[in-house]
């Protein structure tokens, strides 16, 4: 349905007033922080794909690709088979209707001037949706949908606990119906006991509406309990992409297997090292400098992801 | 040497009793009575949410309450002396000798002006009385010891260059540079990734074994505590409400709740809902009559709305305060 062909995307710091009058007669290239190099994924009509990466694995940026909020350095992002890059402008905004993101962290994401009722109803105007009075009742609707009272239309982001204003955030990410929910980190910023709240109202709304959702977390745990299909990033790849039938049952990537143990609290294996520099990634596997089983080849290419089972994805040479 | 530890104790090293703490002068309460105690080289969870006063109890015993919170009642005794009686001074010099603190932000714990080496090395011309060049010397030394890949490079090195990882690891050799007898660590690895998080915990355990300090582990996760903790303590609004030392028996209905709201061990077949705790928890000022937890507990009684239980011992390093599970 959704899906991310080839994508690259680098972050080149902005070069300052004396290179850009040096860039005027020769190259004046900085290095930048390649947040993801070269994914294939794709996101199918109805399910929840989690993706999963610690910080700096890219997982982020892929799914601020995935709903058009980034364009990126080279391949596509298809809907439907047809390649964003192309769409006309009207094309563009009903693309953006169909495709919503829901950002992390709740306070910093809702403007802290506007009433929930406002911050609900901008996505509708902009898309010129309904009237004065339809929006309103929308609105109400969307605050009941979300778990909280319709008489809180009316307050501003910090009148609302942590877990009602990620609610906010929520109901603004639904407002104009959208097919694919692209959620970064829908809970992490919230208490153990509020979580499980949250997460359970995206379950709901999701049987509900009949979305596609794309679930971004560092949280393998919740992930893998919650997804269809689990992709895993590190150093901007895709090492792994998991059935959730398979999780924990088959040969994982080293790296799956690392992180698996880790916040299992089995404790049986403690991962040396840490992540690659995202300005200088190694030249072959991103995770070679911490794998325990390296081979030659390792240090030489980044192994592709082939499949493996039917449905299982993995890029390892050791596999 | 200057470097021993205080007075080699057999009774508990710390002993808190009916510890309070509040803001605007007792009008927000945030730890409402606390009774504890910590053995020699014990390793104790502190488990609690946002607002449960789990951190405001770290930084009562080590006498740095933020401006506008005081000190209420109860005494804190460390090694058979009462710190809350102590003066600052005095109280000061038990700070990275006898006492150490792991900081759950090590960004805003490090001075970003000073290189990594010389905040380490000031710990030890300051406290131990060493001279420059012994300071560096134990200073490099230590850096090494807690994982720092090139020990010298690192000393002349500035916060700014190191990972989060790498900061939380000269957090811990500042905390542990002097061998105290008492580590106090919050929330050590919230801010950082799980592989890194696992191995941050590996360190404070092994460092922490091998100088014999205790710990007082505060964290948000009860799952992590397992194989870490052999006691832990539960706290909801100000108050402890569960002393524990088996994972498997939890006996306060806010326990179990947050326990069962983790994501279940993958195979085990359960449903994809979670099962959250309804309702949220309560604000520092808000006064709750009866049990703070009753609004939101599946099994509460009419008695739970009324009469605040109280911590009943069941066994030793056992107490459960419900009406209902004892």
């Amino acid at each position: 349905m959704l899906r991310a062909q080839r994508v690259y995307k680098t972050f080149r710091p902005a070069k300052s007033l004396g290179q850009e009058f040096l860039s005027l007669f020769r190259k004046v290239e900085k290095d930048g922080v390649q947040a993801v190099r070269g994914v294939d994924l794709e996101a199918r009509p109805g399910e929840i794909l989690g993706l999963v990466g610690e910080s700096g694995s890219g997982k982020s940026t892929l799914g601020r690709l995935l709903s058009g909020l980034y364009v990126p350095d080279a391949g596509q992002i298809l809907m439907a088979g047809q390649d964003l890059a192309r769409f006309s402008k009207a094309e563009r905004s009903r693309f953006h209707q169909r495709v919503q993101f829901m950002f992390q962290d709740p306070s910093s994401a809702l403007n802290p001037r506007l009433t929930a009722q406002a911050t609900l109803t901008e996505g509708l105007i902009i898309h010129r949706l309904g009237n004065r009075a339809q929006r309103k009742e929308k609105v109400a609707h969307l605050l009941a949908e979300v778990g909280l009272d319709p008489s809180m239309a009316t307050r501003y982001p910090h009148q609302f606990s942590g877990g009602q204003r990620q609610r906010l955030g929520l109901a603004r990410a639904l407002c104009l119906d959208p097919e694919i929910l692209v959620a970064d980190e829908p809970a992490s910023s919230l208490d153990v006991s509020i979580q499980a709240q949250i997460i359970n109202l995206l379950l709901d709304l999701k049987e509900k509406r009949g979305l596609t959702m794309v679930l971004i977390s560092h949280d393998l745990p919740l992930v893998a309990h919650l997804a269809d299909r689990v992709a895993v990033m590190y150093g901007g790849l895709i090492l792994e992409i998991i059935p959730q039938k398979l999780l924990g049952q088959i040969d994982h990537h080293p790296y799956v297997r690392a992180l698996w143990s880790s916040t299992l609290a089995k404790g049986d294996y403690v991962l040396p090292g840490e992540p690659p520099d995202p300005q200088s990634p190694p030249p072959g596997c991103p995770f070679e400098p911490r794998c325990p089983e390296t081979l030659a080849l390792c240090q030489e290419s980044a192994p592709p992801l082939k499949a493996n089972q039917p449905d299982h994805w993995l890029a390892c040479h050791a596999r | 040497m200057t470097l021993e530890s205080g007075p080699s104790a057999t009774g508990p090293i710390l002993e808190v009793n009916d510890l309070a703490v509040s803001f605007g002068r007792g009008a927000w309460p945030a730890v409402r009575g606390l009774d504890f105690r910590l053995n020699p080289g014990e390793v104790v969870g502190l488990v609690g949410e946002s607002g449960s006063g789990k951190s405001m109890t770290a930084y009562s015993l080590l006498g740095l309450l933020p401006f506008g919170a005081r000190l209420d009642r109860g005494s804190i005794l460390f090694q058979g002396e009462d710190l809350a009686l102590l003066p600052p001074k005095a109280r000061r010099n038990l700070l990275g000798r006898r006492l150490g603190m792991i900081f759950q932000e090590p960004l805003t714990a490090l001075n970003p002006v000073y290189s990594i080496g010389e905040q380490v090395a000031e710990i030890f011309r300051i406290r131990a009385g060493l001279n420059r060049k012994e300071a560096r010397a134990r200073a490099i030394e230590l850096l090494g010891q807690v994982g720092l890949p090139r020990p010298e490079g690192a000393y002349a090195s500035y916060p700014h260059r190191f990972s989060g990882g790498m900061r939380q690891r000269v957090v811990i050799a500042m905390a542990l540079a002097l061998n105290p007898d008492l580590v106090i660590a919050d929330e050590p690895t919230t801010a950082l990734d799980p592989t890194i998080a696992a191995q941050i915990i590996r360190l404070i355990q092994s460092l922490t074994a091998q100088r014999g300090s205790a710990v007082l582990f505060i964290t948000h996760n009860l799952r992590l505590l397992i194989g870490l903790a052999k006691r832990v303590l539960v706290m909801y609004h100000g108050l402890i409400v569960e002393e524990l030392t088996d994972f498997q028996d939890l006996r306060h209905p806010y326990s179990q709740g947050l326990w069962r709201a983790l994501p279940p061990e993958p195979g085990t077949g359960a449903d994809r809902r979670l099962i959250p705790i309804p309702g949220q928890a309560p604000g520092p000022g808000e006064l709750i009559p009866g049990c703070a937890f009753a609004p939101r507990c599946p099994q509460a009684q009419e008695i739970c709305h009324r009469e605040l239980p109280l911590l009943k011992t069941l066994a030793p390093a056992r107490r459960v305060r419900c009406h209902l599970s004892c």
